[in-house]
């Protein structure tokens, strides 16, 4: 007991240490390390770009150079600089925890962005988004896109905007490589990109040739660089950095130096906000909605899919889509694992073919099946990375729920050949005496007593799979957790949403063992006995 | 009408307890004196096995008192650990640690509960498995054990903590017949020696002989008490004489 | 065939560098979550109702919690570094996988403590009272070494388990195995290493977890029969 009560005062002892935030203002540890670290990311041509080498150079490359020169004059000694290589999903975190001073990169300016960090305005660049199509996919116009889906970026700003003007549906990639992948896999129309990146890419004639923007550009809001609220010293620092840069004519130069169309600096008034989707509502819902958009604002704790009506369809859709997995992956194991456990029972050569399929995939992750299955036999199946239209077999919803019906098909199969194997033989024998034929024999005597004995087994292995199709995650199907991750990857409500899955989840798999133990009620044979 | 004794080792007053709504002993009256014998016979169900288990705190008496030697068990005088070592137990499935040797068994209890000296210890366990004839086993598992072998290694455990009291809850009730023997003669060298004793037990021969007193419990209530002749010659209460007929 | 294998040769310290980090991951995460798990086992048994109830609310939540929605919940949530009163500890991303790993596996080794601690018959418990241990000191002597014994069949599968799940840690940036091989394949950006490396993964993982489970088995099958 005293143990016990050690044990929790030290760790939250460590906790609440832990939390405490760096001390120091921000240019006192730039002057104390003697680095300066800025968040940047390294795919986007020409603003920051890898070389062979490894360095990072570009377009924000130079702004940070410019930062750390006038930083050294200012503080006296030589300060250096460090690019710390980001995605859309943690650049905000990073900055915020102070991994990061300062955030360069193609950071639009938005309302919610402005909640979590300070903007350094004049920006240093602006753009909106446009789509990159292919010449043969003619588009009149945005609106005319209604319903088509296009292919973005995970965590770009333009996602929720584009989507809930325009009414199109929005499949985002961890990168901008796998977002182009998936546009010459057919799996879009288009691909929304930033303008400016959009520009060069076409620049580049081998990969991007038969690709063009059609379209006008929209959204367009400045670049600026961010750094994380509280530090009034250094934001206007960097304010006055940023003025100089506008003023002095380093930009435009910049501008020329990369083949970027000149920009005027935009104001932040200019902003075009996207609107939020409110419909109308019946009078408690709309109480509901109004509940948690003041959590927000008063504690921070941000649920928008219960305010905000395009995070609300994104997450439904997420959950119907891991309970569509869910369903064909607890049908498809269960047949597999009948049909299994029957040919082990059946000839010898078969007994081995289905025990190394048993073991295999039962020792191997389920993770490692699923690229296999996805990018190995897949691709085979999509005719390599050029070609045609996937066929509709081989598109990522159909191969994960492949993959989850493959591995627990193979408990199944164990643990329908247990239930098999606890039919005592006296039965069998009992049959065998009275006339049964084989076939009957399985069907009225045999597979009644198993499915009694083995439902417990089978049922928590229906339980595990639902938890198990996540990995669905990891081909872009956009079940509940990778919708969840669309939504937190612009607002940072990492927390809550992870608590909304993670109640999905246990709701699921509540239900189901709910279901499961009335149907062993019914089933059960009263007085017991196998 | 109790025994009444002077100092009594033990004293049992109006015990009573219940498992859950059905009550196991009635306004229980026992006394032990020191150095004395003393055996609780009854059919089964009776609640002696239920006595035995109060005398040592392994069962929570709800109403009534325990004395040791004059200390009430659970008071401050008699706290519970003191009263283990006092009072030893043998139970009638051993209960030996399988996962230790017999001499492991014999003295760990002294040394990682009392504190003392290991190789004083050692010493006493091996004296104490010679004198149950268990003397080469001590390197043996339980497993490897005949349950006569086991059951003295039990009595072995018990008495390496030293105690003043000896509780033996039927233990020969698992054994076959020919090392009930065995594990009699054990039982009787130990009271020769002086040790109190309190039996629970079916052997009534055995009983006969070895013992001083004789309790008779029925239903959770003590029927009849007498020095061991006054009990099996004469036994008084037609209950007992029923149980002494179908028994002996 | 042959020109796969040259092809594949080159990467193969890279690949067998990434399943390392896979393996300690794992041997990491299964050793917190035995802690963790004896502690949560133990106290589902208490006899303070208050002690009992919440770890087994702690337990089935940590059981039924899905692996990858664990391991974003951590990675998020824990800092990437952390200041102790003057220390500086940085917290690399396998660090953290191990900590997300170790989470869900704690529950599920919680849950064969407690069925091990059930199997050890009441009369051993009463022994050990009887002889004046106290209630740590029987676990401790008595209760633990015994039921040892019947925890390492499902714990090696849990193992085994965790082992597998490490592959998990690719999806959230950690340079395991998996991490290796997606960049193995776009760096050298050919359709027919498709299969092969992810075969390879496959075979690396099955020859290491395949005869663990063996083992696993068999040790049931002997401990049961006593």
């Amino acid at each position: 007991m005293r143990l016990l009560k050690a044990w929790l005062a030290v760790s939250v002892l460590t906790a609440a240490l832990g939390a405490m935030a760096e001390d120091g203002s921000v240019l006192q540890r730039i002057h104390a390390r003697g680095v300066v670290n800025a968040c940047t990311n390294v795919e986007n041509r020409p603003f920051a770009y890898l070389t062979p080498s490894g360095q990072a150079v570009g377009f924000n490359a130079d702004l940070l150079e410019n930062l750390r020169q006038s930083l050294s004059q200012r503080l006296g000694r030589e300060i250096g600089a460090q690019t710390i290589a980001t995605s859309g999903a943690n650049r905000v975190p990073f900055v915020q925890q102070g991994k990061c001073d300062v955030i360069i990169t193609g950071f639009s300016v938005t309302e919610e962005r402005q909640r979590l960090v300070d903007f350094i305005f004049p920006g240093f660049y602006a753009s909106g988004a446009v789509l990159l199509t292919r010449d043969d996919q003619p588009v009149a116009s945005w609106e005319s896109l209604r319903g088509a889906t296009l292919c973005s970026s995970q965590g770009s700003t333009y996602n929720q905007a584009v989507s809930e003007r325009y009414g199109v549906n929005i499949l985002a990639f961890a990168g901008l490589t796998e977002s182009a992948q998936a546009l010459r896999d057919r799996r879009c129309i288009g691909q929304v990109m930033d303008e400016a990146v959009a520009r060069l890419r076409l620049q580049d004639s081998q990969q991007w040739q038969g690709y063009r923007i059609q379209l006008p550009v929209i959204l367009e809001a400045p670049w600026s660089m961010a750094v994380a609220k509280g530090d009034a010293q250094w934001r206007e620092l960097l304010e006055q950095l940023a003025l100089h840069w506008r003023q002095s004519g380093f930009l435009y130069e910049l501008e020329s130096r990369y083949g970027l169309p000149h920009k005027h600096p935009l104001d932040p008034s200019e902003v075009e906000s996207a609107a939020q989707d409110k419909q109308s509502l019946p009078y408690f819902l709309q109480r509901l909605t109004d509940g948690f958009e003041r959590l927000n604002t008063r504690t921070g704790w941000n649920f928008p899919v219960f305010y905000d009506g395009w995070t609300a369809r994104q997450f439904a859709s997420g959950i119907v889509t891991t309970l569509q997995l869910s369903a064909i992956g607890i049908f498809g194991s269960c047949l597999i694992g009948l049909f299994g456990a029957l040919a082990m029972g059946a000839s010898r050569p078969l007994r081995w073919l289905v025990r190394g399929y048993v073991e295999l995939l039962r020792n191997t992750p389920s993770l490692a099946q699923l690229y296999f299955i996805y990018f190995g036999v897949g691709a085979l199946l999509r005719g390599g990375l050029e070609g045609g239209a996937a066929p509709w077999y081989a598109n990522p919803f159909g191969l994960a729920a492949l993959c989850i019906t493959l591995h627990y098909g193979a408990f199944a199969v164990e643990i329908v050949r247990a239930g098999l194997l606890a039919v005592p033989p006296s039965t069998r024998d009992a049959a065998l005496a009275l006339g049964y034929g084989r076939a009957s024999r399985l069907w009225h005597i045999q597979l009644p007593l198993a499915l009694r004995a083995c439902l417990p087994a089978l049922g928590n292995n229906m339980v595990q799979l639902i938890k198990g199709s996540s990995i669905a995650y990891a081909v872009a199907v956009p079940e509940v957790l990778y919708s969840v991750q669309e939504i937190w990857s612009e607002r940072y409500n990492v927390v809550e949403m992870m608590l909304l899955v993670l109640v999905t989840y246990f709701c699921a798999m509540a239900v189901l063992a709910w279901a499961l133990h009335r149907l062993e009620g019914r089933l059960q044979i009263p007085g017991g006995g196998a | 009408m109790k025994r009444i004794l002077e100092n009594p080792f033990i004293a049992l007053h109006a015990v009573s307890k219940a498992y859950g709504d059905t009550p196991v002993l009635k306004g229980i009256d026992l006394a032990v004196g020191r150095g004395e014998v003393v055996c609780i016979i009854g059919p089964s169900g009776s609640g002696k096995s239920t006595v035995l288990r109060c005398i040592n705190a392994l069962a929570e008496i709800d109403q009534g008192e325990i004395t040791l030697d004059g200390a009430l068990i659970g008071s401050p005088q008699l706290p519970l650990q003191q009263l283990r070592q006092r009072v030893g137990i043998v139970f009638q499935s051993y209960n030996l640690f399988p996962h230790r040797t017999v001499l492991q068994n014999v003295s760990m209890a002294p040394v990682q509960v009392l504190g003392r000296d290991r190789h004083a210890v050692e010493q006493e366990a091996r004296a104490l498995l010679q004198q149950v004839r268990l003397e080469g086993k001590e390197q043996a598992y339980p497993g490897e054990l005949s349950g006569g072998q086991q059951q003295r290694v039990a009595i072995a455990r018990g008495l390496c903590m030293q105690p003043q009291v000896m509780l033996f809850d039927e233990v020969t009730a698992a054994l076959d017949p020919h090392t009930v023997k065995e594990v009699l003669g054990v039982i009787r060298s130990i009271a020769a020696q002086g040790m109190t004793c309190v039996l629970v037990t079916h052997e009534m021969r055995f009983a006969r002989e070895v013992a001083d007193y004789v309790y008779f419990i029925d239903q959770g209530e003590v029927v009849e008490h007498a020095t061991a002749e006054a009990f099996f010659d004469t036994p008084r209460d037609p209950r007992t004489r029923d149980f002494l007929d179908t028994v002996l | 065939m042959n020109e796969v294998i040259v092809a594949l040769l080159p990467w193969l310290p890279l690949m067998l560098k990434g399943f390392a980090l896979n393996l300690w991951i794992g041997v990491l995460a299964m050793l917190l979550a035995c802690l963790a798990g004896v502690c949560l086992g133990t106290l589902q048994r208490a006899r303070s109702r208050v002690l009992r109830l919440g770890a087994r609310g702690l337990t089935q939540l940590l059981r039924n919690a899905p692996w990858l929605v664990v391991m974003f919940f951590v990675m998020h949530l824990l800092p990437y570094e952390w200041h102790l009163t003057g220390a500086v500890i940085s917290l690399p991303a396998w660090l953290k996988a191990v900590f997300a790993l170790a989470l869900p596996a704690a529950g599920n080794a919680s849950e064969i403590v407690r069925g091990a601690l059930q199997s050890i018959p009441r009369t051993q418990w009463e022994a050990a009272t009887a002889l004046g241990y106290g209630p740590v000191a029987q676990l401790r002597h008595v209760i633990l070494p015994q039921a040892l014994r019947l925890m390492v069949p499902p714990a090696l599968g849990l193992y085994c388990v965790v082992t597998m799940s490490s592959a998990l840690a690719s999806l959230v940036g950690v340079g395991e195995l998996l991490s290796a091989s997606r960049e193995i394949l776009a760096a050298t950006a050919r359709t027919d290493l498709l299969l092969p490396v992810y075969g390879l993964v496959l075979a690396l993982f099955f020859f290491y977890i395949f005869p663990l489970s063996l083992l696993a088995r068999s040790l049931e099958r002997r401990l049961a029969y006593r």
